[in-house]
């Protein structure tokens, strides 16, 4: 698992990644946290921190094994 | 080398029933002048509406000598045995000893919280005796009250010799709706926060995947079938539907939903509403939900099949593709531990969205392979 902050709310979550299309997310903070959350339906991943992960990834802070 | 070979640890199903809310079925069935009796939470429940109009729920077997309230009378509000005759509120309290001058003190049997939404009547149980908090409460479905669907369809199957959990695993199991529901689905996503579980699940059909069309995979919207299903509390799965023939999307609602008989066996239910199509009339919207749900019901006792035949597993041996079994498992726990035993692993926000690339790919394949042998 590896920390990413959300470079909007600055809550920081543990993401791992098996592939370049899955992802897990473990979150530590109350989630209500996320500015974003009252307004997103609870299955949800809020688009500040998918962009944050997809920075992460794009950057080289999260390992992606090749498929 | 017998070091090397995988062991099933099966583990023993729970003791306790879940703290929850827990569907035992709809009012209409219920609401009549007669008083009904379940087989539930390793004992028997009696339910019955008073004439105040209230459905209420106690225990079955009446404290006086153990007769089975549900086989008596209803006698105004309250519920009579039919052995001697005493009555019972739905308070849980003994109202009246017919022959008797007066009710011993501290007659009082377990009355169970109970909960009506859209229709559907509910009970609380928990293990500890606390009243149900409200935060966890049973969410209605937004326009049902205005008529903009369909009544109830609904059914039901026992599960005679399987723990409940089976039917939660399913949350989380990807590649079953392909081996077990003829689904193919192309993404398919988990979230679990607090008491609530979340499954995203959008796809296609065998049918159509047999046809080799080109598959979208890994996006929500725009699949033949999309679903948003949520387990509200251990028992109760909301699941909206979308299912899209040509130019035409049929939007539903499926409830699945299961009260434990015993630790070993419970009562799986499904029902289903369908927003009213427009241009149709009642009884043909009636029957387009009651046929969808038919198709679901044949699903459900394919799962029953694996159920019955399965072992009990608790080190699940998983690949890449399979959902997080233990993750979920981890939220399913906090129903059957005291409050105060809660830890933040089992309600913490937890996401998990699964790669289907390698499995969609396969399985078109096979598909269509099957369907040239076919021709």
């Amino acid at each position: 698992m590896h920390p990413v902050q959300c470079s909007r709310c600055g809550t920081t979550v543990e993401v791992s990644k098996a592939s370049a299309a899955q992802t897990s997310i473990q979150w530590y903070d109350d989630s209500s946290s996320c500015p974003l959350r009252a307004e997103l339906a609870v299955g949800d991943t809020c688009p500040s921190l998918s962009d944050s992960i997809r920075d992460a990834v794009l950057e080289g802070r999260i390992e992606v094994p090749a498929s | 080398m017998t070091s090397e070979v995988r062991t099933i640890e099966a583990g023993t199903a729970p003791e306790r029933f879940a703290r929850g809310w827990h569907l035992l079925g709809l009012a209409r069935e219920l609401a009549d002048s007669k008083p009904h009796g379940i087989e539930a939470f390793g004992t028997k429940l009696v339910i019955w509406q008073g004439a105040d109009g209230e459905l209420k729920v106690l225990d079955a077997y009446c404290r006086h000598m153990g007769g089975d309230l549900s086989q008596g009378t209803v006698e105004g509000d309250n519920v009579a045995c039919p052995f001697h005759s005493w009555r019972w509120g739905g308070d849980g309290k003994c109202q009246q000893i017919p022959y008797a001058r007066r009710v011993p003190p501290r007659a009082r049997t377990r009355a169970w919280p109970t909960l009506v939404v859209d229709g559907q009547l509910f009970v609380w149980n928990d293990p500890e005796g606390n009243p149900p908090p409200a935060e966890v409460t049973i969410p209605a479905i937004p326009g049902f009250a205005d008529g903009e669907w369909t009544d109830w369809v609904w059914d039901q199957t026992l599960v005679p010799s399987s723990h409940c959990r089976e039917v939660i695993d399913n949350m989380v199991d990807m590649a079953h709706f392909y081996y077990i529901h003829k689904g193919l689905p192309t993404y398919f996503k988990n979230v679990f926060e607090g008491h609530v579980c979340t499954q995203y699940y959008a796809g296609t059909t065998h049918e159509a995947a047999a046809t080799g069309l080109p598959i979208e995979i890994g996006e929500y919207e725009g699949q033949q079938t999309k679903s948003d299903a949520t387990y509200w509390g251990p028992s109760y799965l909301v699941d909206k539907l979308w299912n899209t023939h040509g130019d035409l999307t049929i939007e539903s609602v499926l409830i699945t939903c299961h009260y434990p008989i015993t630790n070993n066996s419970f009562m799986l239910q499904y029902g289903m509403v369908m927003k009213k199509l427009p241009g149709m009339d009642d009884a043909t919207n009636d029957m387009i939900a009651g046929k969808m749900l038919n198709m679901i019901g044949e699903g459900f006792l394919e799962d029953v099949k694996i159920w019955k035949n399965k072992t009990r597993i608790d080190n699940p041996l998983l690949c890449e593709e399979d959902g997080p079994v233990y993750q979920l498992r981890r939220w399913y726990e906090q129903f059957y531990v005291d409050v105060a035993d809660i830890i933040p692993e089992m309600v913490q926000r937890f996401e998990f969205e699964i790669d289907t690339t390698k499995a969609v790919d396969f399985w078109q394949k096979e598909l269509m392979e099957k369907e040239a042998q076919k021709a």
